[in-house]
Protein backbone atom coordinates (compact mmCIF):
# COMPACT_ATOMS: atom_id res chain seq x y z
CA UNK A 1 0.00 0.00 0.00
CA UNK A 2 1.25 3.28 -0.95
CA UNK A 3 0.92 5.52 1.63
CA UNK A 4 2.27 8.73 0.53
CA UNK A 5 -0.45 8.63 -2.46
CA UNK A 6 -3.26 7.76 0.26
CA UNK A 7 -2.09 11.14 1.94
CA UNK A 8 -1.81 12.60 -1.48
CA UNK A 9 -5.93 11.93 -1.78
CA UNK A 10 -6.86 12.78 1.94
CA UNK A 11 -4.72 15.87 1.28
CA UNK A 12 -6.95 16.60 -1.56
CA UNK A 13 -9.88 16.61 0.31
CA UNK A 14 -9.07 18.39 2.86
CA UNK A 15 -7.67 21.44 -0.39
CA UNK A 16 -11.13 20.78 -2.19
CA UNK A 17 -12.98 22.04 1.00
CA UNK A 18 -14.53 18.52 0.99
CA UNK A 19 -14.76 18.28 4.77
CA UNK A 20 -15.58 21.82 5.52
CA UNK A 21 -18.92 21.51 3.50
CA UNK A 22 -19.87 18.07 4.45
CA UNK A 23 -19.81 19.77 8.02
CA UNK A 24 -22.05 22.17 7.05
CA UNK A 25 -24.31 19.87 5.10
CA UNK A 26 -24.23 18.06 8.70
CA UNK A 27 -24.99 20.94 10.92
CA UNK A 28 -28.05 22.65 8.68
CA UNK A 29 -29.24 18.94 8.11
CA UNK A 30 -29.59 18.40 11.66
CA UNK A 31 -30.95 22.07 12.28
CA UNK A 32 -33.75 20.95 9.40
CA UNK A 33 -34.65 17.28 11.09
CA UNK A 34 -34.95 19.39 14.37
CA UNK A 35 -37.63 21.78 12.34
CA UNK A 36 -39.45 18.93 10.68
CA UNK A 37 -39.24 16.97 13.98
CA UNK A 38 -40.32 19.19 16.09
CA UNK A 39 -43.80 20.14 14.24
CA UNK A 40 -44.89 16.73 14.48
CA UNK A 41 -47.81 15.68 16.81
CA UNK A 42 -46.17 13.17 19.03
CA UNK A 43 -43.22 11.18 19.35
CA UNK A 44 -41.10 14.42 17.74
CA UNK A 45 -37.59 13.12 19.56
CA UNK A 46 -38.04 9.68 16.77
CA UNK A 47 -39.20 11.87 13.87
CA UNK A 48 -35.86 13.76 14.35
CA UNK A 49 -34.14 11.26 14.80
CA UNK A 50 -35.20 9.24 11.43
CA UNK A 51 -34.90 12.12 9.22
CA UNK A 52 -31.96 13.54 10.31
CA UNK A 53 -30.00 9.74 9.85
CA UNK A 54 -32.22 9.31 6.58
CA UNK A 55 -31.31 12.91 4.77
CA UNK A 56 -28.23 12.82 6.33
CA UNK A 57 -27.19 9.61 5.05
CA UNK A 58 -28.35 10.68 1.67
CA UNK A 59 -26.68 13.96 1.87
CA UNK A 60 -23.39 12.42 2.94
CA UNK A 61 -23.26 9.91 -0.05
CA UNK A 62 -24.13 12.45 -2.49
CA UNK A 63 -20.86 14.72 -1.21
CA UNK A 64 -18.55 11.41 -1.18
CA UNK A 65 -19.80 10.51 -4.90
CA UNK A 66 -19.63 13.90 -6.15
CA UNK A 67 -15.88 14.32 -4.85
CA UNK A 68 -14.71 11.32 -5.79
CA UNK A 69 -15.62 11.70 -9.44
CA UNK A 70 -14.63 15.58 -9.79
CA UNK A 71 -11.15 14.39 -8.38
CA UNK A 72 -10.76 11.69 -9.93
CA UNK A 73 -11.47 12.85 -13.69
CA UNK A 74 -9.65 16.09 -12.60
CA UNK A 75 -6.75 13.93 -12.39
CA UNK A 76 -6.94 11.89 -15.43
CA UNK A 77 -7.27 15.54 -17.38
CA UNK A 78 -4.52 17.33 -15.51
CA UNK A 79 -2.54 14.41 -16.52
CA UNK A 80 -2.09 13.66 -12.60
CA UNK A 81 -2.60 9.72 -13.22
CA UNK A 82 -0.10 9.46 -15.86
CA UNK A 83 2.90 11.49 -13.98
CA UNK A 84 2.46 9.11 -10.74
CA UNK A 85 2.16 6.28 -12.75
CA UNK A 86 5.27 7.42 -14.72
CA UNK A 87 6.96 7.23 -11.27
CA UNK A 88 7.71 3.43 -9.45
CA UNK A 89 4.20 2.80 -8.64
CA UNK A 90 2.46 0.07 -10.51
CA UNK A 91 -0.95 0.34 -11.37
CA UNK A 92 -2.35 -2.02 -8.75
CA UNK A 93 -0.93 -0.11 -6.05
CA UNK A 94 -2.38 3.26 -7.75
CA UNK A 95 -5.84 1.87 -7.41
CA UNK A 96 -5.03 -0.09 -4.12
CA UNK A 97 -3.96 3.19 -2.47
CA UNK A 98 -7.12 5.51 -3.78
CA UNK A 99 -9.99 2.94 -3.19
CA UNK A 100 -8.03 3.14 0.24
CA UNK A 101 -7.99 6.90 0.65
CA UNK A 102 -11.75 7.26 -0.45
CA UNK A 103 -12.93 4.26 1.85
CA UNK A 104 -11.19 6.28 4.88
CA UNK A 105 -12.63 8.83 3.75
CA UNK A 106 -16.04 7.38 3.50
CA UNK A 107 -15.37 6.12 7.06
CA UNK A 108 -14.79 9.69 8.24
CA UNK A 109 -18.30 11.09 6.78
CA UNK A 110 -19.77 8.02 8.04
CA UNK A 111 -18.63 8.93 12.19
CA UNK A 112 -19.64 12.37 11.87
CA UNK A 113 -23.08 11.44 10.33
CA UNK A 114 -23.44 8.80 13.16
CA UNK A 115 -22.17 11.70 15.87
CA UNK A 116 -24.94 14.18 15.06
CA UNK A 117 -27.61 11.35 14.93
CA UNK A 118 -26.44 10.32 18.26
CA UNK A 119 -25.97 14.22 19.35
CA UNK A 120 -29.69 14.69 18.18
CA UNK A 121 -31.15 12.07 20.77
CA UNK A 122 -28.69 10.41 23.00
CA UNK A 123 -31.37 9.11 24.90
CA UNK A 124 -32.57 7.19 22.56
CA UNK A 125 -28.90 5.52 22.17
CA UNK A 126 -29.43 1.47 21.68
CA UNK A 127 -27.37 -1.20 19.77
CA UNK A 128 -29.32 -0.36 16.67
CA UNK A 129 -26.91 2.85 16.57
CA UNK A 130 -24.09 0.53 16.65
CA UNK A 131 -25.73 -1.45 13.81
CA UNK A 132 -26.72 1.48 12.08
CA UNK A 133 -22.85 3.19 12.16
CA UNK A 134 -21.19 0.25 11.14
CA UNK A 135 -23.19 -0.15 7.90
CA UNK A 136 -23.37 3.37 6.87
CA UNK A 137 -19.89 3.02 6.89
CA UNK A 138 -19.61 -0.19 4.55
CA UNK A 139 -22.13 1.58 2.55
CA UNK A 140 -20.31 4.61 1.68
CA UNK A 141 -17.38 2.44 1.62
CA UNK A 142 -19.13 0.42 -1.36
CA UNK A 143 -20.26 3.85 -2.93
CA UNK A 144 -16.82 4.94 -2.89
CA UNK A 145 -15.55 2.29 -4.49
CA UNK A 146 -18.23 2.32 -7.07
CA UNK A 147 -17.56 6.21 -7.81
CA UNK A 148 -13.89 4.87 -8.15
CA UNK A 149 -14.54 2.39 -10.98
CA UNK A 150 -17.39 5.21 -12.78
CA UNK A 151 -14.70 7.77 -12.62
CA UNK A 152 -12.38 5.31 -14.34
CA UNK A 153 -14.29 3.70 -17.03
CA UNK A 154 -16.41 7.12 -18.02
CA UNK A 155 -14.43 9.84 -19.58
CA UNK A 156 -16.93 12.52 -18.87
CA UNK A 157 -17.60 13.73 -14.80
CA UNK A 158 -21.43 14.41 -15.15
CA UNK A 159 -22.09 10.93 -16.83
CA UNK A 160 -19.81 9.31 -14.03
CA UNK A 161 -21.54 11.41 -11.42
CA UNK A 162 -25.34 10.30 -12.99
CA UNK A 163 -24.19 6.48 -13.54
CA UNK A 164 -23.27 6.30 -9.66
CA UNK A 165 -25.76 8.02 -8.44
CA UNK A 166 -28.37 5.93 -10.36
CA UNK A 167 -26.77 2.65 -9.33
CA UNK A 168 -27.18 4.19 -5.77
CA UNK A 169 -31.10 4.49 -6.39
CA UNK A 170 -31.12 0.60 -8.27
CA UNK A 171 -29.42 0.01 -4.48
CA UNK A 172 -31.92 1.10 -2.75
CA UNK A 173 -35.00 0.25 -4.28
CA UNK A 174 -33.74 -3.04 -5.12
CA UNK A 175 -35.74 -4.76 -2.63
CA UNK A 176 -38.80 -3.18 -3.65
CA UNK A 177 -38.24 -4.15 -7.05
CA UNK A 178 -37.33 -7.86 -6.31
CA UNK A 179 -40.83 -7.88 -4.52
CA UNK A 180 -42.74 -6.89 -7.26
CA UNK A 181 -40.85 -9.01 -9.32
CA UNK A 182 -42.07 -11.38 -7.22
CA UNK A 183 -45.76 -10.48 -6.33
CA UNK A 184 -46.21 -10.48 -10.27
CA UNK A 185 -46.46 -14.11 -11.64
CA UNK A 186 -47.39 -13.61 -15.24
CA UNK A 187 -46.62 -16.20 -17.33
CA UNK A 188 -46.42 -13.85 -21.11
CA UNK A 189 -42.92 -14.94 -22.36
CA UNK A 190 -42.39 -10.68 -22.00
CA UNK A 191 -42.43 -10.32 -18.64
CA UNK A 192 -40.98 -13.38 -18.14
CA UNK A 193 -37.86 -12.39 -19.90
CA UNK A 194 -37.99 -8.91 -17.87
CA UNK A 195 -38.31 -10.94 -14.47
CA UNK A 196 -34.97 -12.78 -15.51
CA UNK A 197 -33.24 -9.48 -16.04
CA UNK A 198 -34.33 -8.07 -12.62
CA UNK A 199 -33.17 -11.24 -10.87
CA UNK A 200 -29.84 -11.20 -13.33
CA UNK A 201 -29.16 -7.42 -12.29
CA UNK A 202 -29.97 -8.04 -8.81
CA UNK A 203 -27.17 -10.49 -8.51
CA UNK A 204 -24.78 -7.70 -8.71
CA UNK A 205 -26.12 -5.06 -7.24
CA UNK A 206 -25.61 -4.48 -3.37
CA UNK A 207 -28.84 -5.07 -1.30
CA UNK A 208 -28.52 -1.36 0.09
CA UNK A 209 -31.94 -1.13 1.58
CA UNK A 210 -31.03 -3.64 3.90
CA UNK A 211 -28.31 -1.36 5.26
CA UNK A 212 -28.53 1.60 7.80
CA UNK A 213 -32.02 1.47 8.05
CA UNK A 214 -33.84 3.71 10.41
CA UNK A 215 -35.91 1.70 11.74
CA UNK A 216 -32.55 0.16 14.25
CA UNK A 217 -32.52 3.33 15.60
CA UNK A 218 -35.67 3.91 17.10
CA UNK A 219 -36.20 -0.34 18.12
CA UNK A 220 -32.69 -1.43 18.15
CA UNK A 221 -31.03 -3.90 16.25
CA UNK A 222 -32.97 -6.63 14.55
CA UNK A 223 -32.38 -10.48 16.39
CA UNK A 224 -32.57 -12.07 13.53
CA UNK A 225 -32.28 -11.50 9.74
CA UNK A 226 -29.41 -8.17 8.99
CA UNK A 227 -26.70 -8.30 11.24
CA UNK A 228 -22.80 -7.64 10.90
CA UNK A 229 -21.91 -10.60 9.54
CA UNK A 230 -24.45 -10.27 6.27
CA UNK A 231 -22.78 -6.30 6.09
CA UNK A 232 -19.62 -6.84 6.27
CA UNK A 233 -19.50 -9.88 3.50
CA UNK A 234 -21.64 -8.00 1.18
CA UNK A 235 -19.08 -4.80 1.71
CA UNK A 236 -16.13 -7.17 0.98
CA UNK A 237 -17.81 -9.14 -2.16
CA UNK A 238 -19.13 -5.93 -4.16
CA UNK A 239 -15.47 -3.41 -3.03
CA UNK A 240 -13.61 -6.65 -4.55
CA UNK A 241 -15.87 -7.08 -7.42
CA UNK A 242 -15.72 -3.52 -8.78
CA UNK A 243 -12.16 -3.04 -7.75
CA UNK A 244 -11.00 -5.37 -10.11
CA UNK A 245 -13.01 -4.17 -12.57
CA UNK A 246 -11.60 -0.20 -11.61
CA UNK A 247 -7.95 -2.53 -12.34
CA UNK A 248 -9.01 -4.31 -15.47
CA UNK A 249 -9.66 -0.91 -16.65
CA UNK A 250 -6.63 0.32 -15.75
CA UNK A 251 -4.13 -2.14 -17.03
CA UNK A 252 -5.62 -2.20 -20.73
CA UNK A 253 -5.80 1.68 -20.62
CA UNK A 254 -2.99 2.97 -22.83
CA UNK A 255 -1.32 6.37 -21.46
CA UNK B 1 -17.98 55.07 -28.61
CA UNK B 2 -19.74 51.82 -30.12
CA UNK B 3 -19.12 50.01 -26.89
CA UNK B 4 -21.23 52.93 -24.89
CA UNK B 5 -23.89 53.01 -27.12
CA UNK B 6 -23.91 48.96 -27.12
CA UNK B 7 -23.97 48.98 -23.14
CA UNK B 8 -27.28 51.96 -22.92
CA UNK B 9 -29.45 49.28 -25.70
CA UNK B 10 -28.11 46.63 -23.41
CA UNK B 11 -29.47 48.51 -19.99
CA UNK B 12 -32.78 49.40 -22.07
CA UNK B 13 -32.94 46.14 -23.10
CA UNK B 14 -33.06 44.72 -19.29
CA UNK B 15 -35.15 47.40 -18.38
CA UNK B 16 -37.72 46.14 -20.28
CA UNK B 17 -37.17 42.47 -19.36
CA UNK B 18 -37.52 43.35 -16.02
CA UNK B 19 -40.95 45.38 -17.05
CA UNK B 20 -42.20 41.76 -18.85
CA UNK B 21 -40.77 39.94 -15.55
CA UNK B 22 -42.98 42.21 -13.34
CA UNK B 23 -45.91 41.91 -16.47
CA UNK B 24 -45.75 37.96 -15.67
CA UNK B 25 -45.55 38.76 -11.80
CA UNK B 26 -48.87 39.89 -11.40
CA UNK B 27 -50.06 37.09 -12.58
CA UNK B 28 -48.72 34.50 -11.23
CA UNK B 29 -48.89 36.12 -7.71
CA UNK B 30 -52.30 35.63 -6.77
CA UNK B 31 -51.87 32.11 -8.23
CA UNK B 32 -52.01 29.35 -5.66
CA UNK B 33 -51.86 25.77 -5.58
CA UNK B 34 -54.95 24.33 -5.36
CA UNK B 35 -55.58 21.14 -2.58
CA UNK B 36 -56.99 18.21 -5.03
CA UNK B 37 -57.89 17.04 -1.48
CA UNK B 38 -56.54 13.52 -0.02
CA UNK B 39 -54.64 12.29 -2.86
CA UNK B 40 -54.85 8.15 -4.42
CA UNK B 41 -52.95 6.02 -2.13
CA UNK B 42 -49.52 4.65 -4.35
CA UNK B 43 -48.20 1.40 -4.04
CA UNK B 44 -45.82 0.10 -0.88
CA UNK B 45 -43.00 0.07 -3.60
CA UNK B 46 -44.27 3.62 -4.87
CA UNK B 47 -44.84 5.01 -1.40
CA UNK B 48 -41.01 4.02 -0.42
CA UNK B 49 -39.59 5.40 -3.05
CA UNK B 50 -39.65 8.95 -2.19
CA UNK B 51 -37.09 7.92 1.13
CA UNK B 52 -34.96 5.20 -1.36
CA UNK B 53 -36.55 2.34 0.16
CA UNK B 54 -36.10 3.32 3.89
CA UNK B 55 -39.31 2.37 5.15
CA UNK B 56 -38.96 3.90 8.40
CA UNK B 57 -38.12 7.15 6.99
CA UNK B 58 -41.27 6.53 4.48
CA UNK B 59 -43.65 6.11 7.84
CA UNK B 60 -42.18 9.35 9.43
CA UNK B 61 -42.95 11.22 6.35
CA UNK B 62 -46.40 9.59 5.37
CA UNK B 63 -47.12 10.24 8.94
CA UNK B 64 -45.92 14.24 8.77
CA UNK B 65 -47.55 14.66 5.77
CA UNK B 66 -50.83 13.36 7.02
CA UNK B 67 -50.93 15.72 9.42
CA UNK B 68 -50.10 18.76 7.36
CA UNK B 69 -52.69 17.03 4.92
CA UNK B 70 -54.87 20.04 4.25
CA UNK B 71 -52.88 23.35 5.72
CA UNK B 72 -49.74 23.83 3.82
CA UNK B 73 -48.92 26.52 2.01
CA UNK B 74 -50.68 29.33 3.93
CA UNK B 75 -53.87 27.32 3.00
CA UNK B 76 -56.39 26.29 6.04
CA UNK B 77 -58.79 23.15 5.02
CA UNK B 78 -61.61 22.08 7.31
CA UNK B 79 -61.84 18.40 8.15
CA UNK B 80 -65.17 17.70 6.99
CA UNK B 81 -63.54 19.03 3.35
CA UNK B 82 -60.98 15.93 3.27
CA UNK B 83 -62.35 12.51 1.63
CA UNK B 84 -62.09 10.06 4.43
CA UNK B 85 -62.24 7.09 2.15
CA UNK B 86 -58.85 7.54 0.90
CA UNK B 87 -57.70 9.12 4.02
CA UNK B 88 -59.00 5.64 5.18
CA UNK B 89 -56.64 4.31 3.19
CA UNK B 90 -53.78 5.81 3.71
CA UNK B 91 -54.04 5.32 7.55
CA UNK B 92 -53.83 2.09 7.03
CA UNK B 93 -51.33 2.16 4.39
CA UNK B 94 -48.88 3.90 6.76
CA UNK B 95 -49.96 1.63 9.91
CA UNK B 96 -48.65 -0.80 8.04
CA UNK B 97 -45.02 0.27 7.76
CA UNK B 98 -44.75 0.44 11.44
CA UNK B 99 -47.70 -0.84 13.45
CA UNK B 100 -45.59 -0.33 16.63
CA UNK B 101 -45.58 3.42 16.91
CA UNK B 102 -48.67 5.52 18.20
CA UNK B 103 -48.68 8.35 15.69
CA UNK B 104 -51.19 7.18 13.08
CA UNK B 105 -53.55 5.63 15.55
CA UNK B 106 -52.94 9.33 17.49
CA UNK B 107 -53.91 11.07 14.68
CA UNK B 108 -56.66 8.95 13.52
CA UNK B 109 -58.33 8.93 17.33
CA UNK B 110 -57.40 13.00 18.72
CA UNK B 111 -57.41 14.75 15.00
CA UNK B 112 -58.94 13.06 12.31
CA UNK B 113 -62.00 11.66 15.04
CA UNK B 114 -62.28 15.22 15.18
CA UNK B 115 -64.58 16.04 12.10
CA UNK B 116 -67.77 17.97 12.61
CA UNK B 117 -69.48 15.75 9.79
CA UNK B 118 -70.19 12.20 11.82
CA UNK B 119 -71.16 10.72 8.70
CA UNK B 120 -67.23 10.77 7.71
CA UNK B 121 -66.10 8.62 10.71
CA UNK B 122 -66.56 5.08 9.52
CA UNK B 123 -63.06 4.97 7.91
CA UNK B 124 -61.16 6.13 10.90
CA UNK B 125 -63.60 3.94 13.25
CA UNK B 126 -62.61 1.09 10.95
CA UNK B 127 -58.65 2.08 11.49
CA UNK B 128 -58.96 2.48 15.03
CA UNK B 129 -60.55 -0.67 15.76
CA UNK B 130 -57.64 -2.43 13.38
CA UNK B 131 -55.07 -0.84 15.54
CA UNK B 132 -56.73 -1.48 18.76
CA UNK B 133 -57.05 -5.18 18.00
CA UNK B 134 -52.79 -5.53 18.09
CA UNK B 135 -52.75 -6.81 21.59
CA UNK B 136 -48.87 -5.13 22.77
CA UNK B 137 -49.00 -2.24 25.06
CA UNK B 138 -51.58 0.01 25.38
CA UNK B 139 -52.89 -0.46 22.05
CA UNK B 140 -56.44 -0.79 23.51
CA UNK B 141 -56.71 2.43 24.41
CA UNK B 142 -57.27 3.31 20.14
CA UNK B 143 -60.38 0.57 20.38
CA UNK B 144 -61.90 2.47 23.96
CA UNK B 145 -61.86 5.30 21.42
CA UNK B 146 -63.22 3.72 18.38
CA UNK B 147 -65.85 2.87 20.95
CA UNK B 148 -66.29 6.38 22.06
CA UNK B 149 -66.86 8.20 18.24
CA UNK B 150 -69.30 5.29 16.90
CA UNK B 151 -71.56 5.81 20.28
CA UNK B 152 -71.25 9.40 21.04
CA UNK B 153 -70.19 11.01 17.84
CA UNK B 154 -71.73 8.11 15.04
CA UNK B 155 -74.19 7.47 16.92
CA UNK B 156 -74.09 3.80 15.65
CA UNK B 157 -74.77 1.96 18.21
CA UNK B 158 -74.87 -1.20 16.80
CA UNK B 159 -71.39 -0.23 15.82
CA UNK B 160 -70.11 0.38 19.21
CA UNK B 161 -71.70 -2.38 21.22
CA UNK B 162 -69.56 -5.30 18.95
CA UNK B 163 -66.30 -2.48 19.60
CA UNK B 164 -67.29 -2.80 22.93
CA UNK B 165 -67.07 -6.14 23.67
CA UNK B 166 -64.37 -6.95 21.61
CA UNK B 167 -62.62 -4.29 24.02
CA UNK B 168 -64.10 -6.18 26.91
CA UNK B 169 -62.60 -9.31 25.58
CA UNK B 170 -59.19 -7.98 24.94
CA UNK B 171 -56.89 -10.56 26.01
CA UNK B 172 -54.22 -8.59 27.62
CA UNK B 173 -54.47 -6.27 30.67
CA UNK B 174 -56.69 -3.64 30.66
CA UNK B 175 -58.55 -1.42 33.07
CA UNK B 176 -62.16 -2.35 34.67
CA UNK B 177 -64.11 0.41 33.56
CA UNK B 178 -62.96 -0.68 29.37
CA UNK B 179 -64.40 -4.22 30.61
CA UNK B 180 -67.25 -2.70 31.80
CA UNK B 181 -67.60 -0.74 28.37
CA UNK B 182 -70.58 -2.86 26.82
CA UNK B 183 -72.69 -1.87 29.63
CA UNK B 184 -71.70 2.13 29.62
CA UNK B 185 -72.76 1.87 25.78
CA UNK B 186 -75.93 0.39 26.90
CA UNK B 187 -76.91 2.39 29.40
CA UNK B 188 -79.38 5.09 28.59
CA UNK B 189 -77.32 7.38 30.94
CA UNK B 190 -76.66 11.01 28.98
CA UNK B 191 -74.41 10.74 26.89
CA UNK B 192 -71.72 13.62 27.80
CA UNK B 193 -71.57 11.84 31.63
CA UNK B 194 -70.58 9.07 30.57
CA UNK B 195 -68.21 10.33 27.62
CA UNK B 196 -66.62 12.22 30.66
CA UNK B 197 -66.30 9.18 32.67
CA UNK B 198 -64.57 7.27 29.90
CA UNK B 199 -62.04 10.33 29.61
CA UNK B 200 -61.43 11.34 33.13
CA UNK B 201 -60.80 7.11 33.88
CA UNK B 202 -58.38 6.90 31.12
CA UNK B 203 -56.46 10.05 32.82
CA UNK B 204 -56.91 8.96 36.32
CA UNK B 205 -54.86 5.30 34.98
CA UNK B 206 -53.15 6.16 32.37
CA UNK B 207 -52.08 9.85 32.65
CA UNK B 208 -48.21 8.68 34.05
CA UNK B 209 -47.49 6.39 31.40
CA UNK B 210 -48.55 8.46 28.29
CA UNK B 211 -46.87 10.70 25.81
CA UNK B 212 -47.42 14.17 27.37
CA UNK B 213 -49.00 15.50 24.38
CA UNK B 214 -51.44 12.69 24.27
CA UNK B 215 -52.76 14.22 28.05
CA UNK B 216 -53.23 17.45 26.52
CA UNK B 217 -55.25 16.55 23.65
CA UNK B 218 -57.27 14.33 26.35
CA UNK B 219 -57.78 17.63 28.93
CA UNK B 220 -58.70 19.80 26.04
CA UNK B 221 -61.08 17.19 24.62
CA UNK B 222 -62.92 16.87 28.30
CA UNK B 223 -62.47 20.80 28.45
CA UNK B 224 -63.56 21.85 25.08
CA UNK B 225 -65.77 19.10 23.53
CA UNK B 226 -67.39 17.05 26.32
CA UNK B 227 -68.12 20.08 28.80
CA UNK B 228 -69.79 23.04 27.36
CA UNK B 229 -68.68 26.34 29.07
CA UNK B 230 -69.64 26.47 32.66
CA UNK B 231 -69.44 22.84 33.55
CA UNK B 232 -65.80 23.61 32.32
CA UNK B 233 -65.29 26.17 34.66
CA UNK B 234 -66.26 24.59 37.58
CA UNK B 235 -64.20 21.38 36.93
CA UNK B 236 -60.81 21.11 38.56
CA UNK B 237 -59.35 19.33 35.41
CA UNK B 238 -59.72 22.07 33.29
CA UNK B 239 -58.01 24.53 35.56
CA UNK B 240 -55.88 26.35 33.63
CA UNK B 241 -56.75 25.52 30.44
CA UNK B 242 -57.72 28.31 27.79
CA UNK B 243 -61.45 27.31 27.10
Amino acid sequence: MNIALIRYVLTASIRDRLLLSMLLVLVLGACLSLFLGSSAIIEQDRFTLVFAAGGLRIACALGLVLFIVFFMRRSFESRDVEFVLSRPVGRIAFVSAYAAAFSLIALVLAFASFAVVYAISPHLYSDGHMLWAFSLGVEYIIMANIALFFAMMLSSAATATMATLGFYILARMMGQILGINDSTKLNEAGFKILEYAVEGVSILIPRLDLFAQTSWLVYGAPETGIGYGFIALQGAFFVALVLTGALLDLVRREF
Amino acid sequence: MHLARAEKKLWALMALIIVLNAGIWLFSRTQQSAWPNVPPLPSKAGLSAGALGDLQLTYRSTALMLQNLGDTGGRTTSLQDYNYEQLGRWLNAAYDLDPRSSVIAFLAAYYFGGVQDAAKLPPVIDFLERAGSRNEGKNWRWLAQAVFLARYKAQDYARALALAQKLAAYPGEIPIWARQMPAMVMSAEGDKQAAYAIMVETLRSQANTLHPNEVNFMVDYICTRILDAAAAQMDPICAGQKL
